[in-house]
């Protein structure tokens, strides 16, 4: 019953197949993760984008050859600026793109410890990706692209300098997010709060109102 | 390096337990600019859920504040409540991981603090300490070095530890702590599905966040022995028992349809067949329930005692049929990951419409003046705020009045077996007495342990003064304490560990500050229902003509800022 | 406002929403369109597959579409796959699309040589096609799991195929029926793959079992296990009996945590009566004649079966007369009383007294004595054959004193439940009417059916008692129905006064000997049209709620009928020439 957004899983063709995941956004703040996820969904870049009241999850379509990807984006709501990002945030989700800001060294040094978290805390098969942001600003770069690329091979993450500004890369990312993530029907069954685990989902529960004890 | 906060907010709350953090989310919901900060480096307080080496590390820190091994106190000695200023001897090491130096803080950001006339700076001591009797086992090899013996029989059966079924190798202390996916509870809860927490869960959007698995069965010991049997809740539960008889099926069934039908019918529970006020037990024997149909319907169903009276007892049971076959078969559902979830989930909401959060920090001072806090003071920032709102052992004593506690016992099992077949996703049990204990198993299939793993809470009011002359029958019905392996079919303990949590009603408990709310600790219940009242009753204080946690709406109905809705980009 | 959220309108997202469902429709007529052109212009090509695929997914009933699909497939079968075709594919008409085929050249299977199109596909590229259909059929029930072309498209793939993947097909309808334990279709496809694929019934019993432990008010599941019990009894996979009891248990269980669910009790009533249907088929009476009657009065030798015949039993047969005559008809010139199948035959035979009979009837030699039934009759009969009654096929003896007590038990707890009433007023039989009296009083609506199995009851205990007596008097009894009728085929004479019958039906047809038939202080208003009975002579109907004569015009097709009272009723118009003349009619 918790199979929400269509996702079909008996032994069909994967022709209309859609494929739902949980994608994370971590990084410190203001590197632009939120501009990153605006530019990919809604087209669009402000330069002082204030963070949206009420909105910290926005779903994006993909379609790859057959089958049709969506993701479930969930930005931090702002809880990353104190180190006091919620565990439940990265729970079940397969996908995760840590951001730094080419401009600062230290965003980066944050992102490794995001990458270390989340190897360490998030599902064993989670594709992180590593985006250096701000690559619109590349003459006032701290962090060399060599040092993030060889750290992104070590440690096995698709890595992409990307700027929410000119739109560089961004769709890319998410494309590669998309095409590295397994199209298995137990792969999308496995995750975040939106899929569909052999759970039960409340937002479903206005639907479920017959108490199934007793009816005669 | 960090941030500063801002200079004002509306409403600062300390602490990230449940409670606390209900009343930040209602608060930032409607509009209003929250700081939520909590000393932990961890959310949801006493409500929070470990990992194991998160539980194993808050337990060894508690003996040790206790004064190292915990010796066994004379239970005899023990009363059942005590207060506040004999049970907390230790308040000055307060366990939680709060900077301890804020006096001294307070003392060097003094010079800078505004005062107007009349506005006085209080340091804002720990709070006091509500755990005590802590005692961590671990059954396993390879164990830390200080390990403690639950009693003797178990010294001796450090060799054989039970394997999970697909494991070969047996599980070791380091095992269990290097693995993730630990969701372990100090305060466990169960929802009924049309309980007070779903329903808010759902009418504020909160749901979005959480994912359930529905409890699986509903145990009972029968009577007199230590065998567990499978409680028939549902029409289709009683149709496959082997327990009961025709008859008594037929009963049963009756039973559960006429509470379906109070549901529907208010008025028929008003003087109820003339039992209204007679104990539920009388009401059984003349409807003609055999014993193990009262056992069943007291003790499993109800959830009461034999004296309770009927109309009391009917309301219980409206509210568990009511609830059954909603979801899945129990009335029940145990959150995917943990309970921690729960305030995480209400914490994520308070901060996407704006709430600051902030771990490892609490308040080091309030300016006040006479009864009302002005501004407080973290670290060398003062901060305006309208109200405070802090759980109970986030305020300093000197600001308590004297109270009566009510010490909960409480254990937390880790095994690699169920305490009956080991396939199951999740189990209530209730062992009736003048002190009920509740047992909840959850399991690795509710993704709070690794796989083949199985935690097993209990809890009860506590009528020794200590959690584990409290639980230790209980664990002895539940689990193989005696070497060899799987004897009786019951499960190995793999660690476990015993602790007595206070609590106390916290409604008026400080009259120093006007607006300053103090949250209750966790009481001994199985839903939140106390939990979510305490929270909206602060709220409706704080603000009386504001809806409580109106729907959030979902992101395709909000508005982007300065982007056209309708705008769409093609990827292909 | 400070932090507060901005929602859109109801109105914007509404608008949204419509806007994607223009978007939808208009993609939908233009598949739509392209399917209908590259179906006139028989383009069977891969597109064209796909395009019914898009149109189905979102309309699975639109069989012409399946029945293009069909014809895509069979023309690949007989003509070979099509090549595939670089995308993207932009063709309006399908000359273009030869051209393509041949610039392409990259084709599915190249194992075949299909480069002319004139022979088909290999099996093994047809194989896997199907199996691409069973796939696609799957993503539409996911949409559409009630859809006939659906699962009809899915049967007629199974048939295509060599080796169809029932295990597959068995999994797949696990999964169709938790989601919907009730849909029809996917048992009625179950049913069929069972068939097909000679799946174990043992496996098929334990899925019964699974889906009555989810739910025993799923009739279906019950219904099925039925089906595969009487299946695995008759083929010797299991004995009936061995399971009977934990079968009983199971519907126990069922029928008194729920009395009201009717599923459970049709699958006890079947348990009750399982033994007289499974061994119904099997138990053979010494021969398959029932009894032989002569009537003298009208020279006719009447012939009962156990069976109903098509055919003439046997066309010749020899006699001998009282006075040792020896006779021997043949081309005998058989009657029957139903149209088609009847259970009785008769001829006439002319005017002697026989006293024995012979003649071969399934390759068997018979020589039947008959004896004079009584005095007065007129009649000699003889009864050739009984049908065995097993012990077992009284369902009462199937319930030991435990199980009685427990559905007595029932009936205290539940005093008002219908369904345990019926049950056990039908076990007991006999003539106890004041459970069916109960039965009227609790389920009203349904007053005309136990008023039926009330009259059943009744007949069943006089025709036991009235085997060879030609006078049967019933009053008093409140029967609605004529039941047992080929145990009452020597009467002479009956008499149904003071009961509830409301018309005279055509059952009466089967008392072939009846001459007198009273039905006084009724409630008859009609007599039905196809009513004939061959040697009735009186029939009186007085104190009834005959109208007209119109309603009674009938009776005129017994060719023997010399009086009919009609006195006592409320009849407007006294205008009897519709019925024969000769007939003496009692106003």
């Amino acid at each position: 019953m918790a199979t929400r957004g269509g996702v079909q899983r008996v032994n069909g063709s994967t022709q209309g197949k859609i494929f739902q995941y949980k994608l994370v956004l971590l990084g410190e703040s203001a590197v632009g993760k939120s501009s990153l996820v605006l530019r990919f969904v809604k087209g669009q870049f402000h330069e002082y984008q204030e963070s949206t009241i009420g909105a910290a999850f926005l779903t994006q379509t993909l379609c790859l050859d057959d089958t049709t990807v969506k993701f479930e984006i969930w930005d931090t709501a702002g809880q990353e600026r104190y180190q006091s990002l919620a565990p439940m945030y990265y729970r079940g989700a397969q996908a995760a793109i840590v951001v730094y800001d080419i401009t600062n060294q230290d965003t980066f040094n944050r992102a490794k410890t995001w990458v270390k978290e989340l190897q360490r805390q998030a599902s064993p098969n989670i594709v992180i990706a590593l985006a250096g942001n701000k690559s619109d600003l590349a003459r006032k770069r701290a962090v060399e692209m060599e040092q993030a690329q060889v750290y992104a091979e070590e440690n096995n993450l698709l890595f992409m300098e990307t700027s929410a500004k000119t739109a560089m890369n961004v769709n890319e990312i998410f494309l590669e997010i998309a095409k590295k993530l397994p199209k298995s029907d137990q792969s999308s069954a496995g995750g975040g709060s939106g899929s569909g685990r052999p759970g039960v989902d409340l937002t479903q529960s206005s639907q479920n109102t017959s108490s199934g004890c007793c009816k005669s | 390096m960090e941030p500063g906060f801002e200079d004002e907010y509306d409403l600062v709350v300390i602490g990230t337990g449940l409670t606390e953090s209900i009343v930040a989310t209602a608060c930032s919901r409607i509009g209003k600019k929250v700081l939520h900060l909590d000393p932990n480096d961890y959310y949801g307080d006493l409500w929070t859920s470990f990992t194991f080496p998160q539980l194993d590390d808050w337990a060894r820190r508690h003996v040790q504040l206790a004064g190292g091994k915990n010796l066994p106190d004379n239970g005899s000695q023990h009363q059942q409540q005590q207060q506040f200023q004999s049970q907390h001897n230790h308040d000055q090491n307060n366990p939680s991981e709060k900077v301890n130096n804020q006096t001294s803080n307070i003392g060097i950001s003094l010079s800078k603090v505004n005062l107007t006339a009349g506005e006085m700076v209080y340091p804002w001591e720990s709070g006091i300490n509500l755990i005590s009797n802590v005692e961590p086992v671990s059954y396993m090899i390879n164990e830390a070095p200080e390990k403690q013996d639950l009693d003797k029989a178990t010294e001796e059966e450090e060799e054989d530890v039970e394997e999970a079924d697909d494991e070969t190798e047996p599980w070791t202390f380091e095992k269990l702590s290097t693995e993730r996916n630990w969701g372990i509870d100090l305060v466990p809860r169960l929802l009924y599905s049309r309980g007070a927490m779903v329903n808010l869960l759902v009418s504020s959007n909160i749901c979005r966040y959480l994912s359930f698995r529905s409890i699986e069965r509903i145990l009972s010991c029968l009577p007199g022995t230590d065998e567990l049997m499978d409680v028939p809740c549902t029409r289709q539960d009683i149709f496959n028992d082997s327990y009961t008889s025709l008859i008594e099926k037929r009963v049963l069934m009756r039973f559960i349809q006429l509470c379906l039908e109070l549901e529907r019918r208010p008025d028929l529970i008003e003087g109820f067949e003339g039992f209204e006020e007679q104990p539920f037990i009388e009401y059984l024997r003349s409807k003609g329930f055999t014993p193990l149909l009262q056992h069943l319907v007291l003790n499993s169903i109800a959830m009461v005692d034999p004296t309770t009276p009927t109309q009391e007892a009917m309301e219980q049971l409206k509210r568990f049929v009511s609830s059954s076959g909603r979801f899945g078969n129990t009335p029940f559902l145990f959150p995917f990951y943990g309970c921690g979830e729960i305030p995480q989930a209400f914490c994520r909401l308070c901060a996407v419409f704006g709430g600051t959060y902030c771990l490892k920090r609490t308040i080091d001072g309030v300016v006040a003046k006479d009864d009302v806090i002005n501004s407080i003071i973290v670290g060398s920032q003062q901060i305006k705020c309208q109200n405070l709102v802090c759980s109970l052992s986030n305020v300093p004593k000197s600001l308590l009045v004297p109270r009566q506690v009510t010490n909960i016992s409480r254990a937390i099992f880790i095994s690699s077996g169920s305490v009956k077949d080991s396939q199951c996703a999740g189990s209530l049990l209730r062992f009736p007495g003048p002190f009920p204990i509740l047992v909840v198993e959850s399991s690795w299939a509710s993704l709070i342990a690794p796989k083949g793993i199985f935690v097993i809470y209990a809890w009860c009011d506590s009528f020794t003064g200590n959690a584990k002359e409290d639980l230790l029958p209980i664990a002895r019905k539940l689990f193989n304490f005696e070497s060899g392996d799987e004897m009786n079919g019951k499960p190995k303990l793999l660690w476990s560990c015993f602790y007595n949590q206070a609590t106390v009603d916290c409604s008026s408990i400080t009259d120093k500050y006007q607006n300053l709310y103090v949250t209750s600790p966790p009481v001994n219940e199985l839903d939140y229902d106390v939990a979510i009242e305490e929270a909206k009753s602060i709220f409706d204080t704080l603000l009386p003509d504001e809806e409580f946690l109106p729907r959030a709406p979902d992101h395709d109905e909000i508005v982007i800022e300065g982007t056209q809705t309708n705008q769409e980009i093609d990827l292909d | 406002m400070h932090g507060r959220v901005k929602v859109k309108a109801p109105a914007e997202i509404q608008a949204e929403r419509a806007r994607e469902e223009r978007a939808l429709a208009a993609k939908f007529t233009a598949d739509l369109d392209k399917a209908w052109s590259k179906r006139s212009n028989q383009c069977f090509d891969e597109e064209a597959l796909k395009l019914t695929g898009r149109i189905l997914l979102q309309n699975a009933d639109y069989q012409t579409i399946w029945n293009f699909r069909r014809e895509i497939i069979l023309h690949w079968k007989d003509h070979g796959l099509p090549k595939k075709v670089p995308e993207p594919v932009k063709l309006d008409n399908c000359d273009d699309q030869k051209q393509d085929l041949v610039i392409s050249g990259d084709a599915i299977g190249d194992n075949n040589q299909n480069n002319d199109g004139v022979s088909g596909a290999s099996i093994l590229e047809m194989e896997k096609v199907y199996m691409e259909e069973l796939k696609f059929t799957s993503s539409c029930l996911i949409k559409h799991p009630k859809s006939y072309g659906t699962w009809y498209h899915r049967r007629y793939i199974i048939l295509l195929m060599q080796n169809p993947p029932f295990k597959e097909e068995i999994q797949a309808c696990d999964h169709f029926l938790d989601l919907d334990e009730r849909n029809f279709h996917c048992w009625d496809y179950r049913r069929f793959i069972c068939n097909c694929g000679k799946i174990d019934p043992q496996n098929e019993l334990q899925f019964t079992q699974r889906k009555i432990a989810q739910n025993f008010s799923n009739f279906s599941s019950f219904y099925y296990r039925s089906s595969l019990l009487t299946m695995a009894h008759q083929e010797k996979i299991l004995n009936i009996n061995d399971v009977w009891n934990s079968e009983y248990e199971t519907v126990s269980n069922a029928i008194f945590v729920d009395p009201n669910d009717q599923s459970p009790w049709f699958y006890h009533k079947w348990l009750l009566a399982v033994d007289q249907l499974i061994n119904y088929q099997h138990s053979k009476p010494d021969s398959f004649i029932h009894k032989i009657v002569f009537d003298k009065s009208n020279g006719r030798m009447i012939y009962q079966f156990h069976k109903p015949l098509r055919r003439p039993p046997f066309i010749e047969s020899s006699f001998t007369t009282d006075d040792d005559q020896n006779v021997t008809l043949t081309n005998i010139e058989w009657k029957k009383i139903e149209p088609l199948s009847s259970y009785i035959w008769y001829h006439q035979i002319g005017n002697y007294s026989i006293k024995q009979v012979n003649f071969n009837f399934e390759g068997k030699d018979f020589a039947i004595n008959l004896n004079n039934l009584d005095s007065e009759s007129n009649l000699k009969i003889s009864i050739v054959s009984e049908m065995p009654r097993t012990n077992t096929s009284n369902p009462e003896s199937k319930l030991d004193e435990n199980k009685l007590r427990n559905l007595n038990l029932l009936l205290e707890l539940e005093p008002d439940n219908k369904w345990i009433n019926l049950t056990l007023a039908l076990i007991k039989g006999g003539p106890d009417e004041t459970a069916f009296n109960k039965l009227i009083a609790v389920d009203n609506l349904r007053c005309n059916y136990y008023n039926d199995q009330k009259s059943k009851q009744i007949w069943e205990s006089h025709v036991k008692d009235n085997q060879l007596n030609p006078r049967l008097t019933l009053n008093d009894r409140h029967l609605t129905c004529l039941y047992f009728t080929n145990n009452l085929t020597h009467l002479r004479y009956l008499d149904l006064s003071n009961n509830d019958f409301l018309k005279i039906s055509k059952s009466f047809n089967t008392l072939i000997l009846l001459e007198t038939l009273i039905m006084d202080k009724n409630k008859i208003s009609m007599v039905d049209k196809d009513f004939e009975m061959l040697s009735l002579k009186k029939l009186s109907i007085k104190n009834n709620c005959i109208k007209n004569f119109n309603l009674i015009e009938p009776v005129k097709n017994c060719p023997l009928l010399q009086i009919l009272d009609v006195t006592g009723n409320n009849i407007d118009q006294k205008e009897t020439s519709i019925l024969p003349s000769s007939l003496e009619i009692v106003i």
